[in-house]
């Protein structure tokens, strides 16, 4: 993503990953962590080590830092989340073949027994290096598809041969190299422990464990030690202390951060040292500011609610509050409550969706400091501490009239289940904003039309033809300002089975000139949802417009633990007339009409239209 | 002749050819390059495409700065409202009441002493730091921003605001810098339109 020298630099929590963003927005302030893994990348030992921390806490970022400031590279990058084909024993296998069949082709090492190009007549490949890509990357047409499924199916059954083919190749590539491999394998984070698709990747990253590679995992990978992956020397990642909070949204607001830096330590205290709740918070607050016109405390109290419901949507299957007391009380957790074979303990599953915030490591690895997210505690208890100051007491004002959890988690109360959570927070004055068609262009516009900015901002709608008409005014204001082409996807037209395959064919344009708008299916199914939270990075180069019904919006927030991180969420007035008028729609088109037309002018004309058109013949 | 006038000079053919666009379709036009380039050029941005009628009305924004500017331009007279958190002012541009108008004879003498110094100094005085400006104080508002109010021409006023809201020093120099590569001293002697879109630095097929 192209970064400002100087400028605001908002993204909703992206990974860092050049040397121009790590250069600018770097907060170097985990030495430790850098320096183990140098030490572990340098030494001539073959040792596994896992990089652990909660979502958003900055993992990926590290790992970024360790690659191109100290000029670590891979030898072989696995990227899970992001490349792999298919989530089955197949799919993975078959996709850590063919990225190792690549190196060794690339370093000049034969091609160990095992599986042949002849084996999988399907990729339609004469050679190992056809055959290599047709298995490392993900199908973009259905029929590709379908012929990858028969090879995923026959690989699944020769498990065994292919672990020891990749095992074979490995070791050659060690041999031939004259020391260990470093092996990188991104994005084990997106995978929860106790998933199916976990149960499939786990056999994959046992092998690895053999050799010199860093998984990428989520803290709660750390407490379980059920596969041999488990069981290698942990390295946590743990949250920022305040003040690096605060220095690291310095860097994002550059030259402009006089007019928001007093708010800061607010905004640090109630992160919990997230780096990435914290910028989400800084946007929230900042929108409230700026588009909003709200004033400072009221504009705090919009961008706690706003973040915060992120965490209300996410599916428990009981709030385990009994959990969420101790740790109240207690300020920490014990490690026993986290670990567990195969399905997350409430304890871990609170801790994988940061209702938990864990602390620094302790010593004896059992009670580890812990924290309910000051999101979901009582806004007075987390303002306590704060410094004094104007804002601060304003905060602090804010802080004594509201809580900030819709139901003030009074832990004395029975313990109630997501779907109870959903409906009093859909009774309540939820902070996830219903917008009519002019406001939700004024709320994404910023974001979407910014030439450096890539973002994903998903609108719920319960009228499809409000929808379709909010869509091509939306489109006409996007082509008016230049973007062009705007890609609509219909995920619903297309089969179930062939979706993803058609949303990622559909993703060409990474530079930046395209808006995608996808329309999610009625009642898509839940495999799906997983998939595309799973595969949430892949979604990072594209401005994206979703879709979805405000049916289906509990469904999709619930199964997108991850991709929710990179999502702004709004749901859409019903009431179309009441923003739209027939005057207001011919006054863009008069305007139009005034100026010479490239492609994109002649497409926002023809959306316009067809808007006023709707708008004429409702108002009859 | 001495700097300063053969400055005005320079100062009037620019605002000419690339301030004052003649008909409604140019207005229109320039406005349109002008919204497009906002989300390129700002930070944090906000912006109402303007609508046509007897007027162009539109508005834009700094998020950041908390600050936005609501313009409303007719072919007699324009008026930009300034609008930062609990303070609110108008600034009016009247073209039909008298303003000294300066003595602009000796073209011919001025084209051939011209330097690139007269042109940095006049997009100096007209973009970057005009003569006579304002600052707004409250709170943490940068001093940088610099109002410029001795504008007779509205979409002059426009562009230096729009200049004056990004205060990231790279990206200033960076568009004076575009500025200094449009006004050229062959350009100046040419005296042609400059087209919204060169001005702006917009890549349009038109």
């Amino acid at each position: 993503m192209k970064r400002q020298p100087n400028g605001v630099n908002f993204d909703e929590g992206l990974a860092l990953q050049t040397p121009e963003e790590l250069s600018l927005l770097y907060v170097d302030a985990r030495p430790e962590q850098i320096g183990r893994l140098v030490e572990w990348y340098n030494s001539e030992e073959r040792e596994a080590l896992l990089l652990g921390g909660q979502i958003g806490v900055g993992k990926s970022t590290l790992l970024s830092a360790l690659k191109v400031r100290e000029g670590c590279k891979s030898d072989v990058l696995f990227a899970f989340d992001r490349e792999t084909p298919a989530f089955s024993p197949g799919g993975f296998w078959g996709y850590v073949l063919g990225r190792l069949v690549e190196r060794a082709l690339r370093d000049d090492v034969a091609i160990p027994d095992g599986f042949a190009p002849s084996d999988f007549p399907e990729a339609e490949a004469a050679d190992w290096t056809a055959a290599a890509r047709f298995l490392a990357t993900f199908p973009r047409l259905v029929a590709e598809n379908d012929r990858l499924s028969t090879v995923h199916s026959r690989i699944a059954e020769r498990a065994g041969l292919v672990e020891r083919q990749c095992k074979a190749i490995l070791k050659a590539l060690e041999e031939k190299s004259g020391r260990p491999l470093r092996i990188f394998c991104e994005g084990v984070d997106k995978f929860a422990p106790g998933t199916p698709d976990m149960q499939s990747l786990a056999p994959v990253l046992d092998l690895l464990a053999e050799f010199k590679t860093v998984f990428e995992v989520n803290a709660v990978h750390l407490f379980a030690d059920e596969w041999k992956w488990q069981r290698v020397p942990r390295l946590y990642v743990s949250p920022f202390e305040e003040s690096t909070i605060i220095d690291l949204l310095l860097k994002r607001l550059g030259v402009y951060d006089a007019g928001r830096r007093d708010v800061l330590p607010a905004i640090a205290r109630f992160s919990g040292g997230n780096p990435r709740q914290a910028l989400r918070l800084l946007m929230a607050y900042d929108y409230a500011r700026g588009a909003k016109r709200m004033p400072k405390e009221d504009a705090f109290g919009y961008a706690c609610r706003r973040v915060r419901d992120d965490y209300l949507y996410l599916s428990f299957d009981v709030i385990p509050q009994d959990i969420l007391a101790a740790v109240d009380r207690d300020g920490f957790v014990r490690s026993g409550l986290v670990a567990g074979v195969g399905l997350l303990t409430p304890a871990a599953d609170a801790l994988y969706k940061n209702w938990l915030i864990l602390g620094a490591k302790p010593a004896d690895d059992d009670k580890w400091p812990a924290q309910l997210n000051p999101l979901l505690q009582q806004a007075r208890l987390v303002t306590d501490a704060l410094p004094d100051s104007p804002e601060m007491a304003a905060i602090k004002r804010w802080a004594e009239r509201h809580g900030v959890s819709p139901y003030g988690l009074d832990f004395d109360a029975s313990c109630k289940s997501s779907a109870e959570v959903l409906s009093e927070i859909s009774s309540s004055s939820s902070s996830m904003d219903v917008l009519n068609i002019v406001d939700l262009l004024d709320t994404v516009a910023a974001a979407l039309f910014s030439v450096d900015r890539r973002d994903r901002v998903l609108i719920a709608y319960r009228e499809p033809s409000v929808m379709e008409t909010a869509r091509d005014y939306l489109v006409g204001k996007a082509s008016e300002m230049g973007f062009s082409p705007v890609v609509s996807i219909d995920l619903g037209a297309m089969p179930e089975g062939e979706r993803l395959a058609g949303l990622f064919a559909a993703l060409t344009d990474a530079e930046g000139h395209a808006i995608y708008s996808i329309l999610l299916p009625q009642f898509p199914d839940k495999p799906f949802l997983c998939q595309l939270d799973r595969r949430r990075d892949v979604f990072v180069p594209y401005e994206m417009l979703w879709w979805v019904r405000t049916e289906d919006l509990p469904l999709c927030l619930q199964e997108w633990p991850q991709l929710r991180q990179l999502m702004s969420v709004y749901i859409l007035e019903d009431e179309l007339l009441g923003s739209l008028k027939p005057d207001e729609v011919q006054a863009d088109l008069n305007y139009l009409a005034l100026l010479e037309k490239d492609e994109p002018l002649h497409e926002a004309e023809r959306r316009f239209q067809r808007v006023l058109n709707v708008v004429r013949e409702r108002r009859g | 002749m001495n700097d300063a006038r053969r400055r005005t000079h320079v100062w009037d053919i620019i605002a000419r050819h690339a301030f004052t666009p003649r008909d409604d379709g140019n207005r229109a036009d320039w406005l349109m390059c002008f919204s497009q380039s906002i989300y390129q050029y700002l930070d944090d941005p906000t912006l109402t495409i303007p609508r046509p009628g007897v007027s162009f009305a539109g508005a834009f924004g700094c998020r950041c700065l908390d600050f936005e500017c609501r313009y409303n331009i007719q072919s007699e007279r324009a008026d930009f409202t300034l609008l930062v958190p609990s303070c609110e002012w108008q600034l009016g541009v009247e073209s039909m009441v008298f303003a000294c108008v300066p003595d602009l004879h000796g073209w011919e003498e001025a084209q051939g002493e011209l330097t690139q110094e007269d042109v940095t100094e006049v997009l100096r005085g007209m973009i970057e730091h005009p003569r006579t400006h304002l600052h707004i104080h409250q709170d943490a508002f940068p001093h940088d921003v610099r109002i410029g109010t001795g504008f007779c021409a509205p979409f002059l006023f426009l562009f230096q605001l729009r200049f004056q809201l990004c205060i990231d020093p790279t990206r200033r120099q960076a568009e004076l810098s575009r500025l200094t590569r449009i006004f050229t001293l062959n350009w100046l002697r040419r005296e042609s339109d400059i087209s919204p879109q060169a001005l702006f630095g917009l890549q349009r097929n038109a």
